[in-house]
């Protein structure tokens, strides 16, 4: 049990620091100006708005925009295999321990308020709409819908993202009276969507990962090839269901141990009476027992 | 076993296209974009 | 505890190495030059290669408008068949409007924006970034757009976004300004 609770507070440590390494350019929070320099040529791992005034590197799903959007739109090979590559190698842990906003939505959840759960049947199909944002919305409405100029228009960033709004578009209109000038019903539209969000996340567990998130669609085709992976010692499991009671993404890991709904957070590994779940990287020999890991 | 060799072949898909992408110079367009703000794209406007 | 505190300061220390780049400035007007006697003064080329000087430029108008954007910016491009309209109602005026491509540094990239200015229909001048443009003109978010009295003072206010009605309100603003 106390190994449980040091298992929360490492990993909202790692989630704490990583947010602060990744938007270290203070002075833009002072300065009202975003970062220009050369690091923004990288994508961090996770969804991060390159409008955030501390930002340093890249948003991926803004960068991966940025290639569609072009006058002559080029097929993303550098961000899409940085992407795929992070996503071979460990799968949604980067959503479980890497994002800003993923913290940002759990330490809500945290209030104490009466949570909602959300009915099966809703719940899964919901879960699917992040692929069709990840398809359309990112991928092929910037392709396909060019303006007399071929130019396009980075959709999911103009229309939906909350994160871009709560990192890049407050503090912005805060700390500059040209963008707050500039603000208007788009902008309204979008602070909509995020009030919606993070009041949402206080009744439910990260519902932008689970339904809306195209970052951890994304990542999740990678979940069952991963290099670091869940697996269940059968042998060992005597199934009690403790790690589906902890699982706050719904996720049964006796069963599914690499479910593309899961984040890799690990509590269910720490909550297993009989240490029948580990995390294991591909290569690693495992010894003896049989091994489930799909 | 079949598992592993998918890992591995996605792993090296992605370096490479990774690679590829730098080498085009795609980086400088994540940087373009990334490194100043076009306003109604972030949803200012 | 230690630990923890180690990694903090050793993120702080980076957070303020991370700072280099932008001078700080008041936070009100982050993204525009000053609106408060700041005079514009450089030389470069348009364009279409010509020569232009601030000097020669800003005093052939009452007010001229400057329209900074860029090649990829795509509500800057869109808003440019009406910055040419405006520009041509409000020659009469005495007023002029000038744009700057402020990505335009090499070949390929000023072509772009010619072609661009081209198939919009805008024909007014467009400057190319020259030595210290950043300094003089910072601008961060895309399209901006300022006003130059005939001295190549900035006067009125920056306007941040695609909005020519705000624009012309600006314009008007001004002209009565002069006008006194």
């Amino acid at each position: 049990m106390a190994d449980f609770r040091t298992h929360r507070r490492k990993r909202k440590a790692v989630q704490g620091l990583w947010a602060l390494l990744t938007n270290a350019h203070l002075s833009g929070f002072v300065t009202g100006r975003i970062y220009s320099g050369p690091l923004k040529r990288f994508c961090v791992p996770v969804m991060n708005c390159y409008a955030c005034p501390g930002a340093l590197g890249a948003c991926p799903i803004g960068a991966l925009q940025a290639m569609v959007t072009g006058r002559r739109p080029r097929f993303a090979f550098y961000v899409l295999g940085w992407l795929a590559l992070l996503g071979v190698l460990v799968g949604r842990f980067i959503c479980g321990w890497l994002c800003l906003f993923g913290l940002i939505q759990e330490l809500l959840y945290k209030i104490p308020t009466p949570k909602l759960t959300v009915p099966r049947a809703l719940d899964k199909r919901l879960r699917y709409l992040k692929y069709g944002i990840l398809l359309v919305v990112v991928i092929l409405l910037p392709t396909i819908l060019r303006d007399e100029f071929g130019l396009s228009v980075p959709y999911f960033c103009k229309w939906i993202c909350p994160v871009g709004m709560l990192e890049g578009g407050v503090p912005l209109a805060l700390l500059d009276r040209g963008i707050r000038e500039a603000a208007h019903a788009l902008y309204a539209w979008k602070l909509a969507i995020l009030i919606l969000v993070l009041l949402l996340s206080v009744f439910i567990h990260r519902p932008f990962c689970k339904y809306v998130c195209p970052l951890g669609a994304f990542y999740a085709l990678f979940q069952k090839i991963s290099v670091l992976h869940v697996e269940v010692d059968k042998d060992a499991c005597v199934e009690c269901g403790a790690c589906a009671r902890t699982c706050k993404m719904q996720v049964n890991p006796a069963k599914t141990p690499n479910s593309t709904e899961c984040i890799r957070c690990g509590e269910c590994i720490h909550v297993c009476p009989k240490n029948a779940l580990k995390f294991r990287f591909t290569g690693k020999e495992a010894s003896g027992a049989e091994r489930r890991t799909t | 076993m079949k598992r592993e060799y998918l890992t591995y072949a996605v792993a090296f898909l992605a370096l490479a296209s990774c690679i590829f992408g730098a080498v085009r110079g795609e980086s400088a367009d994540v940087l373009q974009k990334a490194a100043a703000l076009c306003l109604e794209c972030c949803g200012i406007g | 505890m230690k630990k923890t505190l180690l990694i903090v300061l050793l993120c702080l220390l980076l957070a303020v190495s991370a700072c280099g780049k932008t001078e700080i400035r008041p936070t009100e007007d982050a993204s525009a030059p000053e609106a408060a006697a700041q005079t514009l003064s450089f030389e470069t080329t348009d364009l279409n290669g010509n020569a232009v000087s601030s000097e020669e430029l800003f005093s052939a108008h009452k007010i001229t408008m400057v329209n900074v954007m860029t090649t990829w910016c795509t509500y800057c491009i869109q808003e440019l068949p009406e910055l040419q309209k405006l520009g041509e109602t409000y020659a009469e005026k005495d007023c002029g409007v000038v744009g700057i491509l402020y990505d335009g540094t090499d070949d390929a990239l000023i072509e772009t924006g010619r072609s661009l200015m081209e198939q919009a229909g805008a024909s007014y001048t467009v400057l190319l970034p020259w030595e210290g443009v950043e300094t003089q003109i910072p601008v961060q978010a895309f399209p901006t757009t300022f006003f130059v009295s005939s001295d190549g003072e900035i006067v009125g206010e920056t306007i941040l976004g695609a909005e020519p009605a705000r624009y012309v309100t600006q314009l008007d603003a001004l002209l009565a300004q002069t006008a006194e």
